[in-house]
């Protein structure tokens, strides 16, 4: 439920911020009881997608999902499986890219399915029905809610059904500390590059 | 002899207001946020042409192509309201012309613009504000939720003041307010904010590169990795990058650790 409500803030309903992955993500640990988890995968998200932007009719990997998804099966690992935060977060992040990249093609599809809703709200109009519009709004938000809603649930089941060999990978490592300091400076290198190179 | 023109009233502007963040809810990639337009600005059209056949019109050009930054759009908006009006007391062709015109030449330009200075600075800097405070408090969680709390308060602070002066400098100044937008003061805060937001960084990663403690190895091997992320990081798209990363961090410190 929650995620469909953020969900919904990406594009759709305000664009208020309450969906990036730096917020998004300590809400979804908030509400699995490991805040913890939530910033450090917000934080990661939001910072190595900085740079994709979205422009004109490009979709870009939904960071929503990835920072939710990631936030969500961390805490659920570092919980059931006893792993630490961090080595809990790697994994998590590691399979929740993808998720956010297949949620973009869903979004894709969702926003060409819209055009010929618009088409029909034109022939609605010239036959004299001013609420059509209003109408379609109010369900293009309701779909949406559901469809994200659905998305993230049947991803959440797929993820956290991975086997625990999966989420102990970082114990062959032998320092997920390590590897997180890795992605920061990944983090950061994208920063750099966005305040730098950006006009 | 100058036409008396039907004033919008406040509260039909408010409304325009509050319908302006659905603006992009039936998106599509034929009409783009058409569909949104209409939404946002029916309230002005319904005040402005009660005739059922008049306001059919109105809506139907209101469903053609548009495109804009979501936020910016409220200027586009209020310069829109504007000219409805005008159209609707004289039903002068100029004055639609008028219309189509602001919608079609202003949605590209206003859309550059805002891509720059939204999602390429102000959106980023709300995230280094959250960053910064997160790193800082990383001891305690419960200061940890300033950063999200900071990088949310002070986006939207900006989000809402565009959106609601928007559309309220649109509808007085109409075109002309586009005039100022781009060399004004705003524009130059987007400048600090790029400064203030490279400094925050660079503390940052400065106070991560001093707190990796004693491993000569490790102090190596961050500048070493941060170059070759500089490096390739114009070439490799984002996410390849990161499970670049990954991998690379998972070998260093299973091998060389």
């Amino acid at each position: 439920m929650i995620f469909g409500v953020l969900s919904c803030d990406t594009v759709l309903v305000g664009q208020f911020m309450y969906s990036r992955p730096l917020i998004a993500g300590p809400i979804a640990g908030l509400c699995l009881g490991n805040p913890y988890v939530g910033f450090i995968a917000g934080l990661c998200v939001e910072l190595i997608w900085v740079r994709v932007i979205p422009i004109g009719d490009s979709v870009p990997p939904d960071s929503t999902l990835t920072a939710v998804l990631a936030s969500a099966a961390a805490a659920t690992a570092a919980r059931n499986l006893g792993i630490d935060n961090i080595s809990a977060v790697i994994p998590a992040l590691a399979v929740s890219v993808p998720c956010g990249i297949l949620y973009k093609m869903a979004e894709i599809r969702l926003r060409a399915s819209n055009a010929g809703i618009v088409d029909a709200v034109r022939v609605k109009i010239i036959r004299g029905d001013f609420v059509s519009v209003d109408r379609e709004i109010f369900y293009a938000v309701i779909r949406k809610f559901f469809i994200s809603a659905a998305f993230f649930l049947a991803a959440y089941a797929l993820v956290t059904a991975l086997p625990e060999g999966y989420w102990r990978v970082m114990d062959i490592t032998r320092g997920s500390e390590i590897v997180m300091r890795f992605i920061y400076i990944l983090c950061f290198a994208q920063l750099f590059e966005m305040f730098l190179k950006w006009k | 002899m100058e036409v008396e023109k039907i004033l919008i009233s406040k509260g039909v502007l408010k409304k325009v207001f509050f319908r302006s963040f659905l603006l992009q809810a039936l998106w599509n990639f034929k009409g783009m946020q058409n569909a949104g337009f209409l939404y946002t600005i029916k309230p002005a059209l319904d005040f402005l042409y009660p005739v059922p056949n008049e306001r059919k019109n109105a809506y139907t050009r209101h469903l053609d192509f548009f495109n804009t930054h979501p936020y910016y759009a409220s200027y586009i908006i209020g310069a829109v309201c504007a000219a409805e009006e005008r159209y609707a007391a004289t039903d002068s062709d100029d004055e639609l012309a008028r219309i189509v015109g602001i919608k079609k030449i202003l949605g590209g330009p206003i859309a550059a613009f805002g891509e720059s200075q939204i999602w390429g600075t102000l959106r980023p800097f709300a995230a280094v504000i959250g960053v910064f405070f997160i790193i800082l408090f990383s001891k305690n969680i419960a200061l940890m939720w300033i950063g999200p709390a900071a990088a949310f308060i002070f986006y939207s602070s900006v989000h809402l003041y565009l959106r609601y002066c928007g559309l309220e400098d649109g509808y007085k100044l109409e075109d002309q307010v586009f005039e100022g937008l781009f060399t004004g003061k705003l524009q130059k805060s987007f400048v600090y904010m790029r400064i203030t937001a490279i400094v925050m960084a660079v503390f940052l990663l400065v106070r991560g590169f001093l707190g990796a403690g004693p491993s000569v190895m490790l102090k190596t091997a961050y500048p070493v990795v941060f170059i070759i992320v500089a490096l390739f990081i114009k070439k490799v798209p984002a996410t390849v990058l990161f499970y670049a990363v990954l991998i690379a961090g998972g070998l260093f410190a299973r091998f060389c650790y």
